[in-house]
């Protein structure tokens, strides 16, 4: 039996895939190389930590800590971009929502949409690096990357609902969110050793971006399954975060507009 | 409802609370001290109404009135006060002029956008981007982000996007009348009589008097946020 797709459902996701695309490319819209920076962005991160590492800063460190660093950062870009750009959200798009009754929960997917295409082109380039510079090898743990990524899309979209709802009442979120992710950096292992938290600091496993950052460099960088415990954990946390965020966004934005 | 009744409207307040102590924690916190709090400013007492299906309804009143709240509401874009009751039968889409490009985009880019945004699938989209851009007269420009139009161009280009638009009832809120020369005025003219007054349910927010006159069935004045009075055209500009 063919799939068919009521009308107004596929307007809505063609609608959810313009917008992620739209703010997506329009980025990269008036300069010379235009979409080609979506690649020689990450791939110039990547030369630029090679040699900062082997030749500058931490000369002692091994060169694959290039890897161990550029994974940690890309997965946490993604959150620190997503939840920064859904502060704003309801106000950029105060001229559709003013005329057009759209659900407010598309804003989000599209937003989630956008940030994730970014960051799977870095983790493509993160993979080419890790196997011709590298020569790592690839396994079938890798595939463990989806439950891991539905996670981490789940806790972001959670916490931007929250942050675009809270933004409504409260202007100065912006600012704080700034610091807040600025501090949020340094308690994700990205740069430090991750080893460290299971020295005794096993309780941050409970922060569900150090749980996704750990297990995405289980399954990539050691071909290991990742911690199944902790891993649900996270996912658990994240689907409690998602669904309380939207229910808050749902009720507490109904104003949104006569605030914005 | 009865079946006939596109919107129905029961008892509709709206206060708008005006927060003079700012939005910002440093303003809040000083606001503690300094005893200032929330002004109340009422845009709408005690509004009842029911459009009827297929029916071209005029809203007029002076500026502050508590048109383009009414419009909103009727939307579901704002909330009423508690009490307040709205019923709508079908989509409602309110149509402006103010619409909102991205201005780093191009006309295309824009049309793809706000044409998805007006209820249309990227393949009708697709199908009809020809006719909008030559509608809006924007051929030699249609590759052009649209920062470089001047605000004439971009309201041609938002009324041939949004003419286009699907839904069962429209809110026009200034939307239309006001747009370009007199040769494009005219030409609006028409499409905008074949395109909306057929079969569809118009509510329609104008200053201007002619087209009120023209297309409306039945009008209603609004004053300070209460209706002054409904009946036709002719009844109603009598007292405006």
């Amino acid at each position: 039996m063919p799939i068919t797709i009521n009308k107004a459902l596929r307007n809505r996701l063609e609608r959810i895939y313009l917008f992620a695309n739209t703010d997506y490319f329009v980025r990269y819209y008036g300069s010379k190389l235009g979409i080609l920076w979506a690649f020689l962005n990450p791939f110039l991160q990547i030369v630029i930590y090679y040699f900062a590492f082997s030749y500058l800063i931490f000369k002692q460190r091994d060169t694959s800590f290039v890897l161990y660093l550029f994974t940690g950062i890309i997965t946490w870009q993604f959150f620190a971009e997503a939840s920064k750009s859904a502060i704003t959200l309801f106000q950029r798009q105060r001229y559709i929502l003013q005329n057009i009754d759209l659900p407010k929960i598309d804003f989000f997917w599209s937003l989630i949409l956008s940030k994730f295409w970014g960051y799977f082109i870095n983790f493509l380039i993160f993979l080419a690096f890790s196997l011709i510079f590298f020569h790592n090898s690839l396994s079938f743990a890798l595939l463990w990357i989806i439950p891991i990524w539905i996670g981490l899309a789940m806790f972001t979209v959670g916490v931007c609902f929250y942050l675009a709802t809270l933004y409504i009442f409260l202007r100065d979120l912006d600012h704080l969110w700034s610091i807040v992710i600025m501090a949020g950096f340094w308690t994700v292992p990205i740069i430090w050793d991750y080893k460290i938290i299971f020295e005794g600091y096993e309780f941050m496993m409970y922060n569900p971006l150090t749980a996704f950052v750990v297990q995405v460099r289980q399954v990539t960088l050691q071909n290991q399954m990742p911690d199944l415990k902790y891993l649900s954990i996270a996912l658990l946390i994240s689907a409690f975060i998602a669904i309380s965020g939207y229910f808050f966004m749902k009720y507490k934005s109904k104003k949104a507009l006569e605030f914005l | 409802m009865s079946n006939d009744i596109a919107i129905k409207l029961e008892n509709i307040n709206k206060t708008y609370v005006i927060h003079d102590r700012g939005n910002t924690i440093r303003e809040r916190f000083f606001s503690l001290f300094s005893g200032k709090g929330a002004r109340k400013l009422k845009a709408l007492q005690n509004v009842n109404l029911e459009i009827k299906k297929g029916e071209f309804f005029g809203i007029i009143g002076r500026n502050g009135s508590g048109k383009s709240t009414l419009v909103q509401i009727m939307n579901e874009a704002i909330p009423p006060d508690k009490g307040g009751k709205v019923t709508i039968d079908g989509k409602a889409m309110r149509l402006a002029l103010g619409m909102g490009f991205n201005n780093e985009l191009t006309a295309r880019q824009n049309i793809m956008i706000n044409s998805s945004v007006l209820g249309l699938s990227i393949k009708e989209i697709k199908s009809k981007m020809d006719e909008m851009i030559a509608f809006a007269e924007l051929e030699e420009f249609a590759d052009t982000p649209v920062k470089y139009y001047s605000s004439g161009m971009k309201s041609k280009l938002m009324f041939s996007i949004a003419v286009n638009a699907e839904a069962d009832i429209f809110l026009m809120d200034e939307f239309f009348g006001g747009v370009g020369d007199q040769n494009f005025k005219k030409k609006a003219d028409e499409l905008f009589h074949n395109r909306f007054v057929k079969g569809k349910t118009i509510i329609h927010v104008s200053h201007q008097m002619d087209s009120i006159k023209k297309y409306c069935d039945r009008v209603m004045l609004l004053d300070k946020g209460k209706v002054v009075k409904i009946g036709t055209p002719d009844e109603v500009l009598a007292e405006y």
